[in-house]
């Protein structure tokens, strides 16, 4: 299925916001626009549920995306995802949030334990939300 | 009359045509030659990869395609390392040579320059153990490897650890640096270094078809970072800078465009089929002699469609990746200009002796982008950026290459208009291999890091193939003479994967080069006898 430009760049930025926690620009909306038509006939197909509920509530999104993480990891949600995250990586705006960066050793165990405890979190309430998505 | 066609312009064939035209020879190279249309390569920009991610507002165009044909969805397949700016190299196989293949990744390539347009430069040479029942021996292509050396450049050391494993005679540049994380487990190595020898357990610098200073008007290697999307420096070895001085003779003509077909073999000359891939009109070519180098899966279907369909034997390196985590180095700071291939090679002695070598390769990971790692993190996608911005700099990918053996499993046969590859790799090899693999990894783990998960691509996914013509010194059909001659030919020679017997745990690549200057080498002095 199409969607349109217009819902597709709302999408990029909900997605943008959730992955880096900023705004795209025009530019990147309608990259993500015009690679999402590029694959909607293939590696969009399938089950539609977890993205479709991600988009209508997205206080879900980082949950939905958790529990498919560990239960579903071709769900077409982290699929979208992923051309997301491609399209905001391959930017000057947003090569700082992916370029590696060395910090010192108390400093990135720290940072390590504190997203871990924070992925382990979203897992544990993802899980049985996309098994419940699933069934809606 | 040409004295001698080559077909193909990849590693093989031009350094098969280098003697020949050398020789005074008048030299016809008839290949497909497709190139990029797309033209990334014009686009990248002649700086280091981090400078280009943060300064190209033009990026993604390569880095993703114009089609987004670099985001993958699927599991890590064969050619991973294929970036949109290579991908040019399996253009059209499809439609040229269609193949059947059960779990086998059977790749063509059609390209100018072939495969090694796109290759990982990785050039050990092999040893008389890594031949084994072969008719040749290291001293057979010791010359020939130095002659490619010199041709081609490549960088190591000659270090005495390692000779049982690479031999001391050839003349190299002087050795790529090493990443951080490299030197950091080459250091870790030295300090156990008489408890991993100990155990067969080997490190060392790679030896790179590279060259680390000005060679042949090429490099210096100028340690961007950006070899799996680019070739500004024109440090690693291509064979179209092979190609580019052959032209410059004038008993030297490149034909593009030309898909040969079957050959006819006469008392006194070869004559070629072919057809032209533009207008598809046949042709026909004659010399007096033919030099097939256009990979082993091509050229079983060539030698197939002419001397009639038979099963041929198949081998190709299984392969397996190891993304490995460098713990120790956590807090550390790492040099930001590198390069992109292999930064350390290791040789391991199984403890069973009668069990082959196994070498492996480390690479650093971070210029083929954090988001094909996202892929394969089964955190939510925000955190694993997070975590990923963190840990990337302490990647390593270690690929492990195991030696292949021909069995009545492997088999490649023409089924109809198509090739048909079926490959199974018996319970005793995958044992064989996982106990070695076991071996290798637990002792690299001591160096200091930790593997994450085992990736294993599938069958084939090495794109090392050989085994279908074997050399040998017995006279059966569908094998090579010692000197590239198929048997039931007088004329036709090959000299590519195809007549290697089997493949030992390295790269092959050095050692086709070097097998067919050997055979382009004898055949020079032929006709300088007759
Ligand atoms: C991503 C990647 C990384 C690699 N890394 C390494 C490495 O680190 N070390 C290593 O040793 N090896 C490596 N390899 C393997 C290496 O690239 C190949 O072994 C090598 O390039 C094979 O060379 P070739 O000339 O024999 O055949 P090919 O490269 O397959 O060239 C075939 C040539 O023949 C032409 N041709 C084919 N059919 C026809 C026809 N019918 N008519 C006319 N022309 C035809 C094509 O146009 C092409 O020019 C790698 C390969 C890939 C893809």
């Amino acid at each position: 299925m199409r969607g349109n430009a217009s819902s597709l760049a709302v999408e990029c930025r909900q997605f943008s916001r959730y992955l880096i926690g900023r705004d795209p620009s025009a530019e990147i909306m309608e990259r993500y626009a015009r690679a999402c038509m590029k694959f909607s006939d293939d590696a969009l197909r399938g089950n539609q549920r977890a993205y479709r509920f991600a988009r209508r509530h997205p206080w879900s999104l980082p949950f939905l995306d958790a529990g498919c993480g560990v239960a579903d990891g071709t769900n077409v949600l982290r699929r979208r995802l992923l051309i997301a995250s491609a399209i905001l990586e391959t930017t000057t705006d947003h090569a700082d949030v992916f370029l590696p960066r060395t910090r010192p050793l108390p400093a990135a165990i720290a940072i390590t334990l504190f997203h871990g405890a924070k992925a382990a979190l979203k897992i544990i309430v993802g899980v049985p939300l996309l098994l419940l998505v699933k069934t809606l | 009359m040409i004295d001698v066609i080559i077909v193909g312009s990849g590693a093989s064939a031009v350094n098969a045509a280098w003697p020949l035209v050398k020789a005074g020879l008048r030299v016809v190279m008839l290949d497909a030659g497709i190139q990029d249309r797309r033209d990334y390569a014009a686009e990248i920009p002649s700086l280091p990869f981090s400078e280009i991610r943060r300064t190209d507002e033009n990026q993604h165009d390569y880095f993703l395609g114009r089609d987004f044909e670099g985001i993958p969805f699927g599991p890590v397949r064969v050619g991973a390392q294929l970036t949109p700016p290579r991908q040019y190299l399996t253009h059209e196989a499809d439609n040229l040579l269609p193949v059947v293949a059960k779990q086998f990744e059977a790749l063509r390539s059609f390209a100018r320059g072939g495969f090694a347009s796109g290759w990982g430069a990785s050039a050990p040479p092999f040893t008389d153990d890594d031949m084994r029942g072969w008719p040749i021996t290291r001293d057979d292509l010791q010359p020939s490897y130095a002659n490619v050396a010199e041709r081609i450049g490549i960088c190591g050391e000659n270090d005495p650890e390692l000779r049982e494993f690479l031999g001391d005679d050839l003349p190299l540049l002087p050795p790529a640096k090493m990443d951080s994380n490299a030197a950091h487990l080459m250091s870790s190595y030295r300090a156990r270094k008489h408890a991993l020898n100990h155990r067969g357990f080997h490190a060392g610098a790679a030896r790179l078809a590279c060259v680390t200073k000005r060679h042949r008007g090429r490099g210096p290697l100028a340690y961007h970072d950006m070899e799996f999307w680019a070739d500004k420096d024109e440090a690693i070895y291509r064979p179209v800078y092979t190609l580019r001085e052959l032209v410059k003779h004038s008993n030297f003509e490149y034909v593009p465009h030309v898909v040969v077909e079957s050959f006819a073999d006469s008392d006194t000359h070869a004559t070629l089929s072919a057809k032209r891939l533009q207008t598809g009109t046949r042709e026909s070519f004659t010399a007096t002699k033919v030099i097939l180098s256009t990979g082993t899966i091509c050229t079983a279907d060539i030698v197939l469609r002419s001397l009639g369909n038979a099963r041929l034997p198949i081998v190709s390196n299984p392969y397996v990746y190891y993304p490995c985590f460098v713990w120790s180095m956590l807090g550390r700071k790492v040099r930001d200009r590198r390069h992109s291939l292999t930064q350390l090679a290791i040789y391991h002695r199984p403890h069973d002796p009668a069990e082959p070598l196994l070498q492996a390769q480390v690479y650093g990971y971070r210029s083929l982008l954090t988001y094909k790692l996202l892929k394969e993190s089964p955190l939510p996608h925000r955190e694993s950026i997070k975590l990923l911005q963190l840990m990337q700099n302490y990647f390593v990918i270690v690929g492990l290459h195991h030696q292949d053996l021909p069995t009545k499993s492997k088999i490649i046969t023409r089924d109809g208009d198509r090739i048909s590859v079926s490959y199974q790799l018996s319970t005793s090899e995958k044992a064989m291999q996982a106990r070695n693999e076991a071996e290798l990894m637990r002792n690299f783990s001591s160096l200091g890091c930790r593997a994450i998960k085992r990736i294993d691509p599938g069958a084939g996914a090495s794109i090392h193939y050989g085994g279908t013509l074997p050399m040998t010194h017995d006279n059966r059909p569908f094998t090579t003479a010692p000197n590239g001659r198929l048997r039931g030919t007088r004329n036709i020679h090959i000299a590519d994967g195809s007549v290697f017997p089997h493949l030992p745990s390295k790269g092959l690549t050095f050692t086709l080069m070097a097998n067919a200057d050997r055979i382009g080498s004898a055949m020079a002095d032929e006709f300088k006898k007759t």
